[in-house]
C-alpha cells in the first residue's frame, strides 16, 4: 500500500511540473502584459510616458525572456513560498489567495459531499426499482440537472430568492456581518445562505452521479454472486449492501478523480454569477487585466490541489478495493 | 423410478432468430425509447431553426429601438374589433407604451388596447442573406407592416427583440457544439486510435497526456485560454478559437473510449480472423473496428455536443468567450448578468435559458437512446 | 453434525409436481421449464442431464425461488419437507418471504458453475462463509469463524487459516470452488443443488471436484442434485438420471438403466452422439436429427475407414519457444515472462488429422498461433512447406509472405460469436478472403460463396444475412466454410466443437471429416477434450506447462501411455458409461 501511495506520488511530480509550465505558457499568451493594460486604462485620464513604462516594466522583470520570468517565478515558489506580486493590487500573492483558496475549496469539499449524500441513496434506489415511478422521476430530475448550466442555476435561484423571499443574496455571509469577527450569530448567518452555492454546483455533479451509481448497480444486480448471496438465504436489503452495492461503490469512488476539477471549476463560475469570496472573482479579473502572477498562482494551486485530490481518491480506491491494490 | 413413455414431441434444433441486421434492430431499439426519439424530432427542429433562422425570426436581430427598452414580452390576440365594431379575427399584438416614473426613475410599459399590430404569416420585413447566396425578406410570422416592431419574448436594453436574438443566436451556439465535436472527433478518434492500436509507448504518452488534461479543472484552464483572445479579433476568428477551446475537453473522453473499444478489440477473434483473411491493418479498421464501434462513438459525440454548448455559454456568459455583437445564448445571458436587470426584466434570463436547456436536455435524452440502442447489453 | 439416523431417508426432500416456470420477454413468453415432476430424494446423487437451453438450471433455481426477472412460476407446486415433519410449498410463497430464506443456505444449498463471478469479488474467502453460518445458525463470530476453518480444511484447502483471509481472486479455480463448496456445506443441507459445478474446470481438476462431491455426500447422507450437459461426468457420479429436453423431463431412471437401456428417443440420440474414449473407431457419429426422424431404426455406426498412409510433412516446428511478458508497470519494465510454449519440436503430415490436447494454460492455443504466425516464436523454427510454392519460414516471415501464407493455411476459430464480426453479411464474412486473394465480381463472389455455403450444409439463401441471424451450431460451419474458401492446405482448428452442445458438435465433426476427404485437407487440430480429439485425430501431442510431453499415434493411445501426465488425464476423462465408473484415477 505504502509503495502504491510512494509510486503515485512520484507519478505526480512530472504532472506537478507540466501544469508549471502550461500554467505559465497561458497566462503569458495574450499579447501585451499588465503595463500595457494599464497605460492603455492610464491612456483616457493622461498616460504614462515611456520613461516611466521602462522602469516599470525592469522593476517587475516584464522585459526578460519568457524562460527567465518562468524560471525567477519558480524559484520564489520552491524556495521562499512566494508567489510574486500582484500588479494591479501591489501586494504579494500570498496575502491575496489563500482565504479565497480556502473559501473555494471548503465550498467544493462541502459540495462534494451533498452530491454523495444524494446521489448514493437514490442512484441505488433507481437501479433496485428500476423502471418504477421513483426511478422515472430521479431520472427525469437527473437529466434536467444536468441540462442546466450551474450559473443558470444560480441566476433562477437568486431570482426566486430575491423575488419571494425578500432574501438579497450575493456573497457567503449577509452585509452587516462582513467585516464582525467570527462567532455563532455569524456561522450561523453563513450557513443560512452557503446551502445555495452547495445546491447549486452540486446539482449537474448529483445527477452525472446519480446516473452513474445506477449503471454500476444495474451492472452487479445480475450477476451470478449476487444469486450466490440470495441462495445462502441473506434478507434481500443485506445482500445488496453488502454485494453489489459495494463492489458499484468502486467505480463510484474513481469518480472524485474527476468530479473534484468539475466541482472547483463549477465553484469558480457561480462564484462571480453570486459574489463570494472565492477564487472566481479574483480570477477572473486578474485574467481580464493581465496580472498575471496572480492569475498564474491562482491556476496553478487549484491546478495542484486537484491533483492532490485525484491522487487521494486513487488511494482511497486502492483500499477499499483489494483488486486495484495488488495489480 | 419410472420411466417416462409420454411422447414429448422432438423439435429439430436449428432455431432461426431474427433475421434483421443489426442497424435494423438498433434502429428498432431505438425507436422503443419514446423519449429519445421524440428528442431526435426536437433536436431536428433545433438545427433547423438554426439554419433558417433568419426566416422564423419575426424582425432584425441587430434593430435598437429606444422606445422598447425593457418592454416585456407581448400577448398575440385572436379577435380585434374592425372599424365598424364588430369583432372579426385578426391575429395582432397590442402596441405598448413607454410610461417613466420621474421620481423612482422606472420605466413601465402599458398596453394600448386602441392601437393594434396587425400579425401574419409570411410578412415581409427587414432583409436577409439565405445561406449566404441570396437576399430574401419573408419572414414566416410577424408584424404585417414592416415598420411595426413586436416583442414576443420582450425586449433587451437596447430594446432588441429578444424572440429574434434567440432565434438567430442558435446557430452559432448549436454550431459551436458540432463544430467543436468534429474537432473532437477527429483528434480523439486519431489519438485513441493510434493509442489502443499500437500501444506500447505511444498509449503511454497519449494517456499520460490526457490524465494531465483531465485532471486541470476546466475553468480556470478556458478562462486562462479565453481570456488570451484579443477583444479586436473579428468575429469570426473569435468563434473558432472559441470552438477549439472548447473542444479540448471533448477529445479526451472521446480517446479514452476508442482506445479502449480499440484495445478490446485487437484481440477479438473476428479482428483476427479478418487480418487472417489477407487484410491490411487499415483495412481490418475500416472494415471490421470502426463499423462495430461507431454506434458508440456516434452516441458518445451526441452526449458530447451539449457539454460543448454549455461550456460556449458558460465561458461567454463570463464575458471570455464570444463577444458581442455576435449573438449566441451564452452573449444573450450575459445581459442578465446580475440580479438587478433580471429582476427588472426577467425574460432576459428565461427565454435563452430555456432554450439552452431545452437543447441540452434534448440532444442528453437523443444521446442516451442512441447508447442505449447501441449497446446490445444494455439494461 | 451428521443428519438423525431416524430421519425417514424414503421421504422425499423436495416434491416438484407440474411445475412451469416461464420468462416474459419483450419478444414474448418463453416457456423454460414445462410441466416437470420431479422427487429430490435424501442420499441419492440425481443428475439433471441436459443441453443448454433445456431448462435444467431453471428448473433448479426454481426450486430455491432464485429465478431471475423477467422468470416466473406459473403453474405447480415445490414441496419441501422438513427434517421435523412440516412441509412447504416453496412455489406459493414470495421469492423473498423468511419462510423461503430459512430454507436457503441451510437446507437446500447451491453450488454454481463460476466460482469466480459466483463468490463476492471483493468480500474475503473467510467472511463469505463466516457470513452463511452466522445467518442460520446460533454460533459467536469466533465459533464461526472457527467453523470456517474447519470446513475450508474440510474440503482440502491447504493452509486454510491462511486462505481464510484470501480475496476470491487470489486462488485457482479448483480452490475457489472448494471455497464455494465448503460454503454451501456450512450449515449441513440436507440438499446440496450444484449446477455444472465442474464445468469451468480442467478435467482433473473436475475429477477432484466430483470426487469430493461423491465424498461428502456419503460421509453426510445428503441428497445431491447435479446438473450437466456431461454425459461423462453424469455417468462418474449419477445414481439416477432425469434428462431434460426442451423444459421437459424425458427421461427418468437409474444411471445403469439410462445409459444401458435408454427409452427417449432423444436420450438414445444424445448418448449416441457422445463421441467415446478408445473403443472402435467409427467413420462418422450418428446425426441427431437423423436419429430423432428415425428413433427405431438407428443407423449402423460404420468403423472407420482405413487412414490413407501419411505423406511428406506440411509443417515441421523444431526448437519452438514462447514467451510472454509480465508484470511491469507504467514506465518500469516487464518483470519476468511466462514460458507458455517450451521448445516443442513435431512435424505434421500432408493428409492426417494432427491433435493436440492439453489443459488450460498447457499452451496448445499459443502454439497453434505461432504456428499460424499470428505471435511469433521467441525462438525457434516454423515452416510450411506447401505444394508448388517455395518452403515459408513462418517465424521470420514478413507481412506480405504471410498474407500469401494465410491463403493456404487457415483457421476454425472457438467461439463461433466472437469469430464472426456481427456487423458483416455472410457474403463479406465467408468471401472476404477469396476477395483479397483473387479479383472477383460481385456477382462470382457470390456464387462462389453460395457453393462454399452449400458444401458445409448451409442454406446459399443465406447469402446476405448477418451472423445473429443464426444459430451456434451454424455459426460454426459458417467459421468452417470462411476456413475454406481460399482451398487450403492446412485448417488449425482451435477447440473448434468445444463451444457447442453434443449434438452440434457431432454434426461438426462430421462435417471437418467429409471436407477432409473431399478437399484432402491437412487438420491442426486442438481441443482439451481427449475423447473429441481421439475420435477424429490421427495422432494427438499431449502438451502440458508448455511442454510436450508426449506425442502418440490413436493406437498407441488406445494401448495405453506411457508420460505419467497422460495417464493421469486419461483416467480423469469423466467416460458415459457407468459401468467403468470405479476404474482406478491415476494421479
Amino acid at each position: 500500500m505504502l509503495s502504491f501511495i510512494y509510486r503515485r506520488l512520484l507519478y505526480m511530480v512530472p504532472t506537478v511540473f507540466l501544469v508549471s509550465i502550461v500554467t505559465f505558457a497561458i497566462i503569458q499568451l495574450p499579447p501585451g502584459d499588465y503595463l500595457d493594460t494599464l497605460a492603455a486604462e492610464l491612456n483616457d485620464s493622461g498616460g504614462l510616458d515611456a520613461g516611466t513604462m521602462q522602469s516599470l516594466r525592469d522593476q517587475y522583470g516584464l522585459g526578460q525572456p519568457m524562460y527567465v520570468q518562468y524560471f525567477k517565478w519558480m524559484k520564489g515558489i520552491l524556495l521562499h513560498g512566494n508567489f510574486g506580486i500582484s500588479f494591479e493590487k501591489n501586494l504579494p500573492v500570498n496575502d491575496l489567495i489563500w482565504d479565497r483558496l480556502g473559501w473555494t475549496f471548503g465550498i467544493s469539499l462541502m459540495t462534494l459531499a451533498f452530491i454523495w449524500m444524494t446521489a448514493l441513496p437514490i442512484g441505488i434506489y433507481s437501479a433496485v426499482r428500476k423502471y418504477s415511478v421513483g426511478d422515472y422521476i430521479a431520472t427525469f430530475f437527473g437529466f434536467i440537472g444536468l441540462a442546466i448550466p450551474n450559473f443558470l442555476l444560480a441566476l433562477v435561484m437568486m431570482y426566486v430568492a430575491f423575488k419571494y423571499f425578500g432574501q438579497s443574496v450575493g456573497g457567503l455571509v449577509s452585509p452587516e456581518y462582513l467585516d464582525q469577527p467570527w462567532d455563532l450569530e455569524k456561522i450561523g448567518n453563513l450557513m443560512s445562505r452557503i446551502w445555495m452555492p452547495i445546491v447549486v454546483v452540486g446539482t449537474s455533479g448529483a445527477a452525472a452521479l446519480i446516473r452513474i451509481m445506477r449503471a454500476n448497480l444495474l451492472d452487479e444486480l445480475y450477476r451470478p454472486y449476487v444469486v450466490t448471496a440470495r441462495a445462502k438465504g441473506m434478507s434481500e436489503f443485506k445482500l445488496l449492501m453488502k454485494y453489489p452495492v459495494r463492489v458499484a461503490l468502486n467505480p463510484f469512488i474513481s469518480t472524485i478523480g474527476w468530479i473534484l476539477p468539475t466541482l472547483v471549476s463549477g465553484e469558480i463560475i457561480v462564484a462571480v454569477v453570486m459574489n463570494l469570496p472565492t477564487t472566481g472573482p479574483l480570477l477572473l479579473r486578474a485574467l481580464l487585466v493581465q496580472d498575471m502572477y496572480l492569475a498564474g498562482s491562482l491556476i496553478f494551486i487549484v491546478s495542484i490541489l486537484t491533483v492532490l485530490g485525484t491522487l487521494l481518491s486513487d488511494v482511497l480506491l486502492a483500499w477499499i478495493d483489494p483488486r486495484i491494490r495488488y495489480q | 423410478m419410472t420411466t417416462l413413455s409420454s411422447n414429448t414431441p422432438i423439435q429439430d434444433d436449428t432455431e432461426v432468430p431474427n433475421v434483421l441486421s443489426p442497424w435494423a434492430l438498433m434502429w428498432r431499439k431505438f425507436k422503443r425509447h419514446k423519449i429519445a426519439f421524440l428528442s431526435l424530432w426536437l433536436v431536428g427542429l433545433i438545427y433547423l431553426m438554426a439554419l433558417i433562422g433568419p426566416f422564423l425570426a419575426p424582425g432584425d436581430a441587430a434593430d435598437t429601438n429606444r422606445r422598447a427598452i425593457f418592454q416585456p414580452p407581448q400577448g398575440i390576440h385572436f379577435f380585434a374589433e374592425d372599424a365598424e365594431g364588430n369583432s372579426r379575427f385578426q391575429l395582432h399584438a397590442k402596441q405598448m407604451k413607454m410610461q417613466i416614473d420621474r421620481s423612482t426613475m422606472r420605466r413601465t410599459y402599458v398596453a394600448d388596447e386602441t392601437d393594434i399590430i396587425p400579425l401574419g404569416f409570411f410578412v415581409r420585413g427587414s432583409e436577409y442573406e439565405v445561406l449566404g447566396t441570396f437576399k430574401a425578406d419573408v419572414h414566416l410570422f410577424g408584424p404585417k407592416d414592416p415598420d411595426d416592431r413586436v416583442y414576443f419574448f420582450g425586449a433587451d436594453r437596447l430594446g432588441r427583440d429578444m424572440m429574434s436574438r434567440i432565434i438567430i443566436g442558435t446557430k452559432v451556439s448549436m454550431s459551436i457544439g458540432l463544430v467543436g465535436v468534429a474537432v473532437s472527433l477527429v483528434v480523439g478518434v486519431a489519438l485513441g486510435g493510434i493509442s489502443g492500436f499500437y500501444g506500447g509507448w505511444v498509449d503511454n504518452l497519449i494517456q499520460r497526456l490526457i490524465e494531465f488534461l483531465r485532471s486541470i479543472p476546466t475553468i480556470p484552464l478556458w478562462m486562462g485560454l479565453a481570456a488570451a483572445i484579443p477583444l479586436g479579433w473579428p468575429p469570426l476568428r473569435t468563434y473558432f478559437v472559441v470552438t477549439l477551446i472548447v473542444s479540448m475537453i471533448g477529445w479526451t473522453s472521446l480517446a479514452r473510449e476508442v482506445r479502449g473499444k480499440f484495445l478490446a478489440m485487437r484481440d477479438e477473434d473476428f479482428i483476427i480472423a479478418a487480418r487472417l483473411d489477407g487484410l491490411t491493418d487499415w483495412e481490418v479498421i475500416r472494415k471490421h473496428m470502426v463499423p462495430n464501434f461507431s454506434s458508440h462513438i456516434i452516441a458518445s459525440l451526441t452526449l458530447a455536443v451539449p457539454l460543448m454548448i454549455l461550456a460556449e455559454t458558460s465561458l461567454s456568459f463570463l464575458g471570455i468567450g464570444l463577444q458581442p455583437p455576435i449573438i449566441s445564448w451564452g452573449t444573450l445571458l450575459k445581459e442578465a448578468q446580475n440580479i438587478r436587470s433580471i429582476v427588472e426584466a426577467p425574460w432576459l434570463l428565461i427565454g435563452p435559458g430555456a432554450m439552452i436547456v431545452a437543447a441540452v436536455l434534448t440532444l442528453n435524452f437523443l444521446g442516451d437512446g442512441l447508447r442505449d440502442a447501441a449497446d446490445p447489453n444494455a439494461h | 453434525m451428521l443428519i438423525d439416523p431416524k430421519t425417514d431417508l424414503t421421504k422425499p426432500l423436495v416434491e416438484i409436481r407440474n411445475l412451469k416456470t416461464e420468462f416474459f420477454t419483450e419478444d414474448g413468453v418463453v416457456t423454460a421449464v414445462d410441466g416437470v415432476d420431479l422427487d429430490v430424494m435424501a442420499n441419492r446423487t440425481m443428475v439433471v442431464l441436459g443441453q443448454s437451453g433445456s431448462g435444467k438450471s431453471i428448473m433448479a433455481r426454481s426450486i430455491l425461488r432464485i429465478v431471475d426477472k423477467p422468470g416466473k412460476i406459473t403453474q405447480g407446486s415445490i414441496t419441501y419437507n422438513h427434517a421435523d415433519g412440516r412441509s412447504i410449498d416453496l412455489a406459493a410463497m414470495r421469492a423473498g418471504a423468511p419462510e423461503v430464506r430459512e430454507i436457503r443456505g441451510k437446507d437446500i444449498s447451491m453450488i454454481f458453475q463460476e466460482p469466480m463471478s459466483s463468490l463476492g469479488p471483493i468480500t474475503k474467502i473467510g467472511q463469505q462463509i463466516v457470513e452463511t453460518i452466522l445467518l442460520h445458525r446460533k454460533v459467536t463470530k469466533v465459533e464461526a469463524k472457527e467453523e470456517a476453518i474447519n470446513l475450508l480444511d474440510r474440503v482440502g484447502i491447504p493452509r486454510p487459516a491462511e486462505r481464510f483471509e484470501a480475496y476470491p481472486f487470489e486462488l485457482s479455480g479448483g480452490m475457489r470452488q472448494r471455497a464455494m463448496i465448503a460454503m454451501a456445506l456450512s450449515c449441513e443441507p440436507r440438499l446440496l443443488i450444484a449446477d455444472e459445478p465442474s464445468t469451468a474446470l480442467d478435467v482433473t481438476t473436475q475429477a477432484q471436484i466430483l470426487d469430493l462431491i461423491a465424498e461428502l455426500k456419503e460421509e453426510r447422507q445428503m441428497g445431491v442434485m447435479l446438473i450437466t450437459h456431461d454425459m461423462g461426468v453424469a455417468a462418474e457420479v449419477a445414481e439416477d438420471i432425469v434428462v431434460m429436453y426442451h423444459g421437459k423431463i424425458v427421461e427418468k431412471n437409474d444411471v445403469f438403466s439410462i445409459f444401458d437401456a435408454p427409452k427417449h428417443p432423444y436420450t438414445r440420440a444424445l448418448l449416441a452422439s457422445v463421441p467415446k474414449l478408445g473403443g472402435q473407431r467409427v467413420h462418422r457419429l450418428p446425426d441427431i436429427s437423423q436419429l430423432l426422424k428415425n428413433p427405431d431404426n438407428p443407423p449402423a455406426p460404420i468403423p472407420a475407414k482405413p487412414r490413407p498412409p501419411a505423406g511428406e510433412p506440411i509443417i515441421k516446428v523444431r526448437n519452438v519457444n514462447v514467451e510472454f511478458p509480465v508484470g511491469g508497470g507504467v514506465f518500469s519494465k516487464p518483470t519476468g515472462t511466462i514460458q507458455a510454449v517450451k521448445d516443442v519440436s513435431f512435424d505434421v503430415y500432408r493428409g492426417e488429422t494432427f491433435g493436440i490436447v492439453g489443459e488450460s494454460g498447457s499452451g496448445k492455443s499459443t502454439l497453434s498461433r505461432a504456428i499460424m504466425g499470428i505471435r511469433p516464436p521467441t525462438s525457434g523454427q516454423i515452416e510450411f512447406l506447401r505444394k508448388d510454392k517455395p518452403v515459408s519460414e513462418i517465424s521470420s516471415a514478413g507481412k506480405a509472405e504471410m498474407r500469401d501464407v494465410w491463403r493456404d493455411m487457415r483457421m476454425v476459430f472457438q467461439d463461433p460469436q466472437s469469430s464472426l464480426n456481427p456487423k458483416l453479411r455472410v457474403i463479406d464474412l465467408v468471401g472476404q478472403c477469396i476477395e483479397k486473394a483473387e479479383a472477383l465480381g460481385r456477382k462470382d463472389l457470390s456464387e462462389r460463396v453460395s457453393k462454399l455455403l452449400t458444401q458445409v450444409g448451409l442454406s446459399p439463401e443465406f447469402l446476405l444475412r448477418h451472423p445473429n441471424a443464426f444459430s451456434g451450431g451454424q455459426r460454426q460451419r459458417l467459421g468452417v466454410a470462411r476456413a475454406l474458401a481460399t482451398r487450403p492446405e492446412l485448417v488449425i482448428a482451435d477447440e473448434a466443437v468445444s463451444a457447442l452442445d453434443v449434438p452440434i458438435q457431432a454434426q461438426v465433426l462430421n462435417l471437418l471429416q467429409d471436407l477432409q476427404e473431399e478437399f484432402a485437407l491437412t487438420y491442426i487440430f486442438i481441443s482439451h477434450d481427449l475423447a473429441v480429439v481421439d475420435h477424429i485425430c490421427d495422432r494427438v501431442a499431449v502438451m502440458y506447462k508448455g511442454e510436450m510431453v508426449e506425442l502418440l499415434t490413436r493406437d498407441e493411445l488406445a494401448a495405453g501411455p506411457k508420460h505419467p501426465y497422460t495417464k493421469s488425464l486419461l483416467s480423469a476423462v469423466p467416460i458415459p458409461d457407468p459401468h467403468q465408473r470405479d476404474r482406478k484415477r491415476v494421479s
